[in-house]
């Protein structure tokens, strides 16, 4: 079996179970972003695939082999470390080359690799450059760099991006994207920032306190939460929750402080069918409409909703509206146009068939 | 706040540093002054009531007087020994200290407390045992038995432990991944980047090796194996008779002036390294 797989991965330290069980398996040539609030698990199941760390039980096993009890050397990894971890005492080149050096390659081919990797990263005029005198920027990308010139199975990312200002983070994403169409190897990426996630991955892995809460492409995470947990950290702004109690009316409705929504039909079956009558209503911020008609996309249907509107923020073609739905404060996203006025309370609009429900005691979708 | 007030404020806490440093610094460097004056007065204003600081006329008759003996041989046997002793404690404090800050191993801890519990112990307890030891290796009267008892002192372990923990852990966690094992990571990424811990602990041996006094005193047995400081600890006025005292005096100072040089040139030379801080300047933006 080729890819990465991780079998019943255990990790403590000490007395402490940061990973109570842990089961992956990554295609070769997949590209996975492990996302999650910091301390979750998420950089020490990279550190543990790159054999910087132990696993206390379980075992791991790269491109068919258990490397389990392997030092990092003999896995046939790259990994590219949140602090950079460029060697200051040596120029851009011979951090570059430092592993092909100590693996003996011959001198023209260190040469030719340093090059190639060199020019895709537009790093050539800067090779004999120290560390210390390059910018945060051109510091990452000589990371990269160095994690390239390997060639090795598969690349790891600790949060690389993370120091770089928000443009060079945008472009730099893309920059990994196409890195990774080039070279065609498997990456595994560890982030906290979902969009990173979103934008990147063919698959997120999310997880929370040492445990995978779910495993999909962006688009499933996104339209199909499996939980509470994973519908709150996926999208941004992020989606609001509101506690609700399914009645029966003429329709199978969820009716809460300030608001009662009609279920769509497919949703309604799967809620009689889950048996709970307290529920939480999920709403994307971006399922609000400026208005009550329906007609703005084909498949929604809106349902009114009296907003309290705070503070209505302009972003040129939308408004982020920080609001109130009874009492609880929620954020909305409404696409008005550049030209519109500040928005205020009143009647808007909820695309129901954009509504997610959870168990309110199990927090898993329903 | 009056601003007039804050910056008599900031100039009164500048005053309360500077005068009680500078009064300090006088009643440190005074005595010194007095040895190198005592040094180049002739003999006759060495000892005068009321005291007199500056001689009437200078003179170098305590230096000549203190050259005849075999000085050239007592600093070549002093530069060997702390040459020889400064090398060796770089080399094996670092081991130690790499080993004590990033190698797991058992009774690791344990291990480093007593390195560190051998701080508390005075040279003087062990005078009589290690005597013995040499005995035992034959090695009573040569260099060595000064050299070797004073590497791998738990101060150059310690502050090398310290050291490199301050080194970014993710630096030789790169370096594994790039391929080099726990040699490979001490020699070609942990090393370089710690000149200023050897440049300390460099300048601290050397000195203290140059300037040791009693083990040498007890381990020199002839002018070939006799140190700076064994020979020059001769003129110690304590140690003559009771005729003619005043002229020693002189020749202790000037010894003693003579004595400051070398440690002198070393720190010169090597402090520069101590600002020289590179570490951290591959890390982040």
């Amino acid at each position: 079996m080729s890819g990465i797989v991780l079998k019943n991965v255990v990790k403590r330290f000490g007395d402490e179970t940061v990973i109570p069980e842990l089961s992956l398996s990554i295609a070769e040539g997949e590209f996975v972003v492990i996302v999650g609030p910091s301390g979750c698990g998420k950089s020490t199941t990279l550190r543990m695939i790159a054999g910087l760390e132990d696993v206390s039980s379980g075992s791991i096993h790269i491109a068919g082999r258990d490397v389990t009890w392997l030092q990092p050397k003999a896995r046939d990894i790259a990994m590219v470390f949140q602090s950079y971890a460029l060697y200051p005492h040596m120029n851009v080149a011979a951090n570059m080359s430092f592993s092909l050096r100590l693996s003996r390659t011959p001198k023209a081919e260190i040469r030719e690799r340093v090059r190639k990797a060199a020019e895709m990263l537009e790093l050539t005029e800067f090779l004999e450059r120290k560390p210390r005198d390059l910018s945060g920027g051109q510091r990452q990308r000589v990371a990269m760099g160095r994690s390239i010139v390997r060639d090795a199975y598969c690349f790891l990312f600790d949060e690389p991006l993370s120091n770089l200002d928000a443009k060079l983070r945008a472009s730099m994403r893309t920059e990994l994207s196409i890195l990774h169409k080039k070279l065609d190897r498997t990456m595994i990426y560890v982030t906290h920032d979902q969009i990173e996630a979103m934008t990147m991955a063919d698959r997120i892995v999310i997880m929370e306190k040492g445990r995978i809460q779910q495993i999909g492409t962006p688009r499933e995470v996104y339209n199909t939460p499996d939980n509470v947990f994973v519908a709150g950290f996926i999208g941004s702004p992020s989606m609001n929750f509101l506690d609700a109690e399914l009645v029966e009316e003429e329709m199978l409705t969820v009716r809460g402080d300030g608001f009662a929504f009609p279920l769509a039909p497919e949703l309604a079956a799967r809620a009689k069918a889950s048996r709970s009558s307290r529920v939480v209503v999920g709403l994307r911020p971006e399922h609000f409409a400026a208005t009550t008609t329906t007609g703005r996309a084909a498949d929604s249907t809106l349902a009114p909703v009296h907003l309290e509107v705070d503070v209505a923020e302009y972003i040129g073609s939308s408004q982020f509206l920080a609001a109130r739905i009874g009492s609880k404060q929620i954020a909305a996203a409404v696409e008005v146009g550049p030209d519109t006025l500040p928005m205020t309370s009143g009647e808007y609009g909820f695309d129901t068939n954009r509504l997610y429900l959870f168990d309110s005691d199990t927090g898993e979708s329903i | 706040m009056n601003p007039n007030s804050t910056r008599y404020g900031r100039y009164l806490i500048r005053l309360l540093i500077i005068v009680p440093g500078f009064i300090f610094t006088v009643l440190w460097f005074l005595p010194l002054l007095w040895i190198i004056l005592t040094s180049l007065k002739p003999t006759a204003e060495i000892l005068t009531n009321p005291p007199q600081w500056l001689p009437s006329a200078f003179s170098l008759e305590h230096y000549g007087r203190v050259l005849e003996k075999p000085v050239g041989q007592w600093t070549i046997n002093s530069l060997y020994i702390a040459i020889i002793s400064t090398i060796l404690t770089l080399v094996l404090g670092a081991a130690a200290g790499y080993a004590f800050a990033r190698l797991r191993f058992f009774g690791r801890d344990i291990l480093f407390w007593l390195v560190l519990a051998s701080f508390m112990m005075p040279f003087e307890v062990m005078l009589i045992p290690l005597y013995r030891m040499m005995g035992d290796f034959g090695l009573v009267g040569t260099r060595w038995s000064i050299i070797l008892p004073s590497v791998a002192g738990p101060f150059s372990v310690y502050l090398f432990r310290q050291f490199f923990l301050s080194i970014p852990r993710d630096l030789e966690d790169a370096a594994a991944i790039d391929g080099a094992g726990v040699w490979a990571r001490f020699v070609l990424v942990v090393l370089p980047l710690s000149v200023p811990a050897c440049t300390a602990v460099g300048i601290l041996a050397f000195a203290e090796n140059f300037n040791q006094y009693i083990w040498p005193l007890i381990m020199s047995t002839s002018d070939a194996v006799m140190t700076l400081p064994v020979g020059f600890g001769q003129f110690a006025p304590s140690l003559q008779g009771s005729t003619n005292i005043t002229q020693y005096y002189g020749m202790g100072a000037a010894a003693a002036t003579l004595l400051i040089i070398p440690s002198l040139i070393v720190f010169l030379i090597l402090q520069r390294f101590f600002m020289d801080n590179i570490i951290t300047s591959g890390m982040k933006g």
